[in-house]
């Protein structure tokens, strides 16, 4: 296998990865926020559109990805021009996939922002709009980065399953290696070359998350 | 000025509903520091945050100068909000903004678009001018709370919220803080209501006080009032705070009470001059309002002469005093 189908296969899971998770947080964060502030200690309080909100979440969650990936293919058929075969057509089901847990991650993370800090800003008659902008959402800014980097991570593990769909990237290619070579994949110097390419970019993806989240924190300053 | 009128806040439940606040009536002047006191449980906080409506009044009026915050709309009610602050007992400072940032924010949210130079000035009042960029997490409780009054005068209030705003800072530290308090009352004519279980909280800054016990107020008025006379058993017990020698059950004692207007010593007079020998259960002097405020408590004489004697020279030289059983002192 030539060096440079590795490069693609990297390149081909990184960017799915991060465009996945980019778009599972641009429909992801304003539905976790919907979700935090629609709650019972929420900002506006609202039962039948926090129920409502939670249980599509809570679907979208249950339904494992393959078969979200399978249900996917007209949609993405219909936007992409094709529905398998190319590294793109895993995009759209990715991304569905990971928007409820991404919801709930947020949802979470907000929930983290003490009431009090909520509370001093409201005394100073602050807009609800306001205290999300410039209250909750900034306040939970370590936790939502180490969140994005946990989705990424699990959105590079559903990656698996672009073999299913022909959609390439690393970890695909890893399982295609092996169908080729299923007497002796476990002696190949590649296979295991391929492996430890998956789990530097996990450990990258980690790291980094940490990293800006530790910058970004100013609780805990050492003086 | 503020006017609470027959406020009452329930908290819904499943066996009916909690009664946190009930028939609440109480008026606070401009220029008032008016403290709230109670034990815990008794609806302090509550109350406080009935005043800006961050809780709810189930039923009942709030008037700000005259306008009913329950009656006004939302867009209202957050300019009001405005002119009522609030400081709070864990600082509640945003953690992830600098001190100078925190106290903009507030000027953002009221729409100033240039709010940097009136939060140093605040900053600078307040004696922080040098931490505009530390963090939170690097003041300690009194620095943040200094942050945190500024924070709320950036709205330019007339009335100054502070709930238990104290009670997390050592005494020194509460001591310094209830001092710029005071400077500000007098300084920007600030209003400030102030909620605290402390008794000596309350002393040190307050000129009116109201006691709430199981959500109602069982006493309010000016403080020397209410700190000479307490009237139940809450009021005793956060004044005299279990410093009573209650001695023997039933045994009958006398109360001398001094509003600042006799400068003469009483006790040893009733004992030189009178030659009753007396034996003090509590005795107690304060400072409110720039005046000296105390009480003494003594066993009442033996001899009915003396008991005579005794009324007769308090009666003479001016000085209040009562007979009080010692089961009713604690």
């Amino acid at each position: 296998m030539p060096f440079t189908d590795i490069l693609i296969m990297i390149a081909e899971t990184v960017g799915v990865t991060a465009l996945a998770t980019l778009f599972a947080y641009v429909l992801g964060l304003p539905c976790g926020v919907l979700l935090n502030v629609t709650g019972k200690n929420g900002l506006k309080p609202c039962k039948w559109l926090n129920t409502l909100v939670g249980l599509i979440v809570n679907i979208l969650r249950s339904i494992p990805c393959l078969i979200i990936i399978v249900l996917c293919i007209p949609l993405t058929r219909e936007i992409f021009g094709r529905g398998t075969g190319e590294w793109y057509t895993i995009l759209i089901p990715l991304t569905v996939c990971a928007f409820g847990f991404v919801s709930r991650m947020v949802e979470q993370s907000l929930a983290e922002v003490p009431a009090g800090e909520i509370e001093a800003i409201k005394s100073l008659g602050a807009t609800d709009f306001q205290v999300i902008m410039k209250v909750l959402l900034p306040e939970a800014r370590v936790s939502l980065v180490t969140g994005v980097a946990v989705v990424a991570v699990s959105i590079l593990g559903y990656t698996s399953f672009a073999y299913n769909i022909g959609a390439g990237g690393l970890i695909s290619g890893i399982y295609t290696f092996y169908t080729r070579h299923t007497g002796d994949y476990l002696g190949k110097f590649i296979f295991w070359v391929m492996i430890v390419l998956v789990v530097l970019i996990v450990q990258g993806i980690q790291e980094l998350g940490l990293f800006i989240a530790k910058k970004l924190d100013k609780r805990k300053i050492l003086k | 000025m503020i006017e609470i009128k027959n406020l009452e806040k329930i908290y819904p439940s499943k066996t009916g509903g909690f009664v946190a606040l009930k028939d609440i009536n109480l008026t606070v002047e401009d220029g008032d520091i008016y403290g709230i006191i109670g034990l815990s449980g008794a609806g302090k906080s509550t109350l406080v945050r009935c005043i800006n409506l961050l809780e709810k009044p189930t039923s009942g009026q709030i008037l700000i100068d005259g306008e009913d915050l329950t009656k006004v709309s939302k867009k209202r009610l957050l300019q009001l909000r405005r002119n009522i602050s609030m400081i709070f007992q864990q600082f509640n400072l945003l953690q992830q903004r600098n001190v100078l940032k925190n106290v903009e924010l507030a000027g953002e949210i009221a729409g100033n678009k240039n709010p940097t130079e009136k939060a140093i000035e605040l900053l600078k009042l307040v004696g922080l001018e040098d931490k505009l960029n530390s963090y939170p997490a690097e003041l300690s409780g009194g620095q943040q709370q200094r942050v945190a009054i500024a924070r709320a005068l950036m709205t330019n209030p007339k009335v100054l919220l502070c709930d238990e705003a104290t009670s997390a800072l050592d005494p020194e530290t509460t001591h310094s803080i209830l001092e710029l308090l005071k400077s500000l009352n007098k300084k920007l004519n600030l209003t400030i209501v102030i909620i605290s279980h402390q008794m000596s909280v309350i002393e040190a800054i307050c000129n009116k006080v109201a006691i709430l016990d199981k959500s109602g107020i069982v006493s309010n008025g000016y403080l020397q009032d209410v700190f000479l006379s307490p009237t139940n058993e809450v009021a005793k017990k956060l004044i005299y705070s279990g410093h009573v020698n209650t001695g023997i059950k039933g045994e009958k004692f006398v109360k001398l009470m001094f509003t600042g207007e006799v400068d003469k010593p009483i006790v040893s007079n009733v004992i030189t001059e009178l030659k009753i020998s007396v034996s003090i259960m509590y005795a107690e002097t304060k400072l409110i309002n720039d005046r000296v405020c105390g009480q003494v408590i003594f066993r009442l004489p033996n001899y009915s002469e003396d008991i005579v004697k005794l009324t007769d020279y308090l009666t003479r030289e001016n000085v209040p005093f009562e007979e009080v059983d010692s089961d009713a002192l604690y």
